[in-house]
């Protein structure tokens, strides 16, 4: 498309996109908050009405070619990365509530195809959309998946898990009956009480409101999920974004990246209510992992009983994982290597100085583990 | 879990925290071109949001639930 040509469907073209989720909760949050706190009048958001027309309008498409698909188990895909089929298999166990590909999100801005590049083999496993089966699966059916998307990996590669996959990746290398050769956790969360412990109980609480919703289809639906993430002060932020980007170039690399992560969050997926109600229950409200009580099959999940070398990154800058509660895992692990990017959570996998903080040092870390290469 | 990738993402668009404007930033009176642009931007994002709950899979999952549901006679009113 040539630069007019796309400035002009940038202006004017169809809406190609949803987003921000849910658009009532973004559009009437600001009036909602402003009867609460009687502030008397609040005006149109002409600025943030045009960065979600920009958004929607904008023409960039994720054209990256989905690797081949190596196993399946219900939903489930293992996604093969590997540029060399007889490299060592890093077996990455994203998050159930977002897609995986965010740690592919676009050219140059993918964790898998980097690690692939050095010598890696990633096995990418993708929740995908929860079908009926799925949606009975709690939180050790789907550590038992892991495990069997382990030993489709042939049982002997790494393992590494981000955000909530780096809880389901730990509980599997503990109870896999053969240990992976190292365990990376990217901004994984398991103190849930130590920065807010308050707010994580209001968040466990909530969940008989949401049990006649989740009665319907077994699971916890998308724009559940996106209002949990978009309560104050976050819908403020993220407002603020789209007014910036409403008013910043629209051709570019920047507003191409905006447009693929915003796409990447407003495409969330459903979560299993067995799921969702141990998350709040035990993690949330229990805070069972800080504790040092969690089970899975009945199990302790302690990670300071791990034989296997371990890797935390700690994202400083972490809003949806707070530092806290990543540092409590440090604390449970003090085997465990620490690295603490002064990143976001997203950004410490797809941002611009993410290959040199974070994917560097976690290939380098990969490569080095005994028995591995 | 995880979300609001951007706002950890200061380099994307100039997106970072404290840019583009605070809360109620940008009103307008909706008067003149300025007016009309927001009256058709407004219209076209509805539109394409009814286009896009009408595909959404989710929503065909709960209208299908719903369907299946055995109406309470008692709550008909």
């Amino acid at each position: 498309m040539s630069g007019s040509a796309e400035a002009g469907a940038v202006l004017a073209g169809p809406m190609r996109r949803r987003g921000p989720r849910p658009l009532m909760l973004h559009l009437a949050g600001p009036v909602l908050e402003a009867m609460q706190s009687g502030t008397p009048a609040v005006g149109t958001d002409a600025a943030l009405l045009a960065g979600i027309a920009a958004y929607r309008r904008h023409p960039f498409e994720r054209r990256l070619v989905e690797p081949p698909v190596i196993w399946r188990e219900g939903s489930a895909r293992l996604l093969d990365y590997g540029e060399d089929q007889g490299a060592p298999t890093v077996l990455v166990v994203p998050s159930l509530v977002n897609r995986a590909h965010v740690l592919d999100l676009m050219e140059g801005r993918s964790l898998l195809r980097f690690l692939a590049a050095g010598g890696l083999r990633p096995l990418l496993l993708d929740w995908g959309w929860p079908g009926p089966a799925d949606r009975r699966l709690g939180l050790a059916g789907h550590v038992e998946r892991v495990m069997r998307a382990h030993q489709a990996a042939n049982g002997g590669g790494a393992m590494l898990g981000y955000c909530m996959g780096g809880l389901l990746a730990l509980a599997a290398g503990v109870l896999a009956p053969r240990a992976p050769r190292g365990l990376a956790l990217l901004a994984t969360p398991w103190d849930f009480h130590a920065e807010d412990a308050d707010e994580a109980r209001r968040l466990a609480a909530m969940l008989p409101m949401l049990e006649p919703l989740m009665a319907l289809t077994g699971a916890l639906p998308v724009d559940v999920l996106q209002m949990a993430f978009a309560l104050p002060p976050e819908r403020g932020r993220i407002a603020a974004k789209y007014r910036a980007f409403g008013a910043a170039p629209q051709e570019g690399a920047a507003a191409e990246l905006f447009v693929a992560l915003e796409d990447w969050v407003n495409d969330g997926v459903p979560l299993a209510a067995p799921v969702a109600r141990e998350c709040l229950t035990e993690w949330y409200g229990g805070n069972l992992p800080g504790r040092g009580e969690w089970r899975v099959a009945g199990q302790a999940i302690w990670p300071a009983e791990l034989k296997l070398p371990g890797l935390i990154a700690l994202p400083a800058a972490d809003r949806i994982v707070p530092p806290g509660s990543a540092r409590g895992l440090a604390r449970a692990w003090p085997a465990a290597s620490l690295l603490e990017p002064p990143l976001g959570h997203v950004g410490m996998v797809v941002g611009s100085r993410a290959p040199e903080a974070v994917w560097r040092p976690l290939r380098d870390w990969l490569r080095a583990l005994p028995g591995l290469m | 879990m995880q979300q609001d990738p951007v706002a950890n993402l200061p380099e994307a668009a100039g997106a970072g925290e404290g840019e583009g404007g605070g809360e109620g930033g940008g009103v307008v009176g909706g008067a003149g071109e300025g007016g009309d642009r927001l009256a058709a931007d407004c219209l076209t994002i509805w539109q394409s949001e009814l286009a896009a709950l009408a595909a959404d899979p989710e929503l065909g999952e709960l209208r299908a639930a719903l369907e299946a549901l055995r109406p309470d006679p008692a709550l008909r009113r």
